[in-house]
C-alpha cells in the first residue's frame, strides 16, 4: 500500500463518519420532536386545551356555552334580536351597592377589586348558568353583604349598552366542594359566590361558600346605553 | 431570554385572539358588513407558565379581501391583576391557502403587567385542521400550533361570533370546587 491509498482511505474514513454522524444526529432529532409531538398528542387527548371540565362525585362533566340568546322575558323594554352572547362586563346589585367590573377567570380569581366570571360558565341572558365570584373580605372584596341579599332583589349583569336583569331566588350556605352548582342549567340563572366559614390553612381556601341563584327576569337598556 | 419570550407571545396572544373568530371556509360576496365577536382565551404558555386569560371583543368591519377590526381585550394577568387593551387593525382572508393575514396598525391603549406592548406589524394565521391553526409573526416566528372552538375559516361567513383560542398542550380547566379566594385576606 503506498501513501496515495492510505489518504484515500483516511478520506473515506472521514467521510463514513461525517455520515454516520449526520444520520445519528438526524435520528436523534427525529426522536426528539417524535417525542414532543407524542407528548403534546397525549396531553391533548387526556385533557383537551381550551375546555372546562367539573369535577364532581360521579366524574367530570364539560360546561357547555350556550351560543344563543335566550328570548327576553316577558316586561322586556329591549329588542334583542340580531344580538349575540357577549361576556358579562359590569355586576350591579342595588340593594348592597355592589358596582363592579367583571373579568374572565379561570381557576385564580380577581385580586383586585371585581367580580370574575367563570371560564365556561354561561353569557347573561343565554339559556345557561352565569357563575359570578366576588371575594367577601380584604382589598378585592366586592361581595361584602351578599348575605343580606333577599329573595325578589335585583341582580343586573351587563354587557355594552344591555342589563339582562335576574330576581333573586335562593340564597345557601355550602360546602365550598358543591362543584354542582357551577353546572350548566336549562334555564337562564346567576350564580353568585362568595367566601364564607373559616380559612383552611391545609386546602389554602375558605371551606364554605355563600352561594346566592337568581332568575332572569328582564333584560333592558343600561347604563352604557 | 425571559422578556423576549413575553414580548413574543404578547404577538401571538393577540394575533390568534383576533384569528380565532373565523370558522368555516367558504367564498363570499365582497359585501361590506359589520359583525361583533367575543372570543376567550386562557392565554397561558406551557412549560414557561406565564400568560393573561381574558376576552377579547369587538367588531370587523368589510369584506373577506379588505377589512378593519376594533378591539378591546380585558383580562387577568398571572399575577391575578388586571389587565387590559384596545386598538385597530386590518386584515385580510386568503380563501385558497386558508390564511388570515392580519396588520395590527395601531394600540389605543396597553395596560398588561408582564407584557410590554407590542410594536404595530403583520402576521398570519393558517389553518392547519377545523380546529388547529399556525400563528406566524412577522419574521419572528412561524408555526405556533394554537386550538381555536368552533372552526377557522372566513371571517364572513360563518354563524357564531364566540371562541375560545388556547395555545395547544396547555390543557383543559378542572374545577374542583366552587370559586374562592387563594390567599387569606
Amino acid at each position: 500500500m503506498n501513501a496515495d491509498d492510505t489518504t484515500k482511505s483516511e478520506v473515506r474514513s472521514r467521510r463514513r463518519k461525517v455520515v454516520v454522524g449526520c444520520l445519528g444526529a438526524g435520528g436523534v432529532l427525529l426522536l426528539v420532536i417524535l417525542g414532543m409531538v407524542s407528548f403534546v398528542g397525549l396531553r391533548e387527548w387526556r385533557s383537551p386545551s381550551g375546555k372546562v371540565f367539573v369535577e364532581t362525585g360521579d366524574g367530570r362533566v364539560e360546561l357547555q356555552t350556550p351560543m344563543a340568546l335566550a328570548a327576553p322575558p316577558a316586561g322586556s323594554s329591549v329588542d334583542l334580536s340580531g344580538r349575540t352572547p357577549q361576556p358579562p362586563e359590569r355586576v350591579d346589585i342595588p340593594r348592597i351597592g355592589v358596582h363592579a367590573e367583571v373579568f374572565l377567570m379561570t381557576k385564580e380569581a380577581p385580586r383586585f377589586k371585581a367580580a370574575g366570571w367563570q371560564f365556561g360558565s354561561a353569557m347573561p341572558g343565554t339559556a345557561g348558568n352565569v357563575v359570578l365570584y366576588g371575594a367577601r373580605s380584604g382589598g378585592a372584596a366586592v361581595f361584602t353583604n351578599l348575605d343580606q341579599l333577599q329573595p325578589g332583589d335585583e341582580v343586573a349583569v351587563s354587557v355594552g349598552d344591555i342589563d339582562y336583569v335576574y330576581r333573586v331566588t335562593s340564597s345557601n350556605e355550602v360546602d365550598a366542594s358543591r362543584t354542582n352548582l357551577l353546572m350548566s342549567t336549562d334555564e337562564p340563572v346567576v350564580t353568585l359566590i362568595t367566601d364564607a366559614g373559616q380559612w383552611d390553612s391545609a386546602a389554602a381556601r375558605y371551606e364554605r361558600r355563600l352561594v346566592i341563584r337568581g332568575q332572569y327576569a328582564e333584560a333592558r337598556a343600561g347604563s352604557g346605553a | 431570554m425571559r422578556r423576549r419570550v413575553r414580548m413574543l407571545w404578547t404577538y401571538v396572544l393577540l394575533v390568534v385572539l383576533v384569528a380565532a373568530m373565523f370558522p368555516v371556509v367558504a367564498s363570499a360576496a365582497p359585501a361590506q358588513r359589520t359583525r361583533s365577536f367575543a372570543i376567550i382565551s386562557t392565554g397561558e404558555v406551557p412549560i414557561l407558565n406565564i400568560g393573561v386569560g381574558g376576552t377579547l371583543t369587538g367588531t370587523f368591519s368589510g369584506s373577506q379581501d379588505s377589512f378593519a377590526i376594533d378591539w378591546a381585550f380585558r383580562g387577568i394577568s398571572s399575577g391575578g391583576g388586571s389587565a387590559t387593551a384596545s386598538g385597530t387593525g386590518t386584515g385580510s382572508w386568503n380563501a385558497s391557502s386558508h390564511t388570515l393575514t392580519l396588520t395590527m396598525t395601531g394600540i389605543d391603549s396597553w395596560d398588561i403587567p408582564g407584557f410590554p406592548q407590542p410594536q404595530v406589524g403583520s402576521a398570519s394565521v393558517t389553518r392547519l385542521g377545523p380546529n388547529l391553526v399556525s400563528v406566524s409573526v412577522g419574521d419572528i416566528v412561524s408555526g405556533i400550533p394554537m386550538i381555536v372552538t368552533p372552526r377557522f375559516g372566513n371571517p364572513f361567513n360563518n354563524r357564531f361570533q364566540f371562541w375560545t383560542a388556547t395555545a395547544i398542550g396547555t390543557g383543559s380547566v378542572n374545577l374542583d370546587a366552587l370559586p374562592g379566594a387563594q390567599a387569606q385576606p
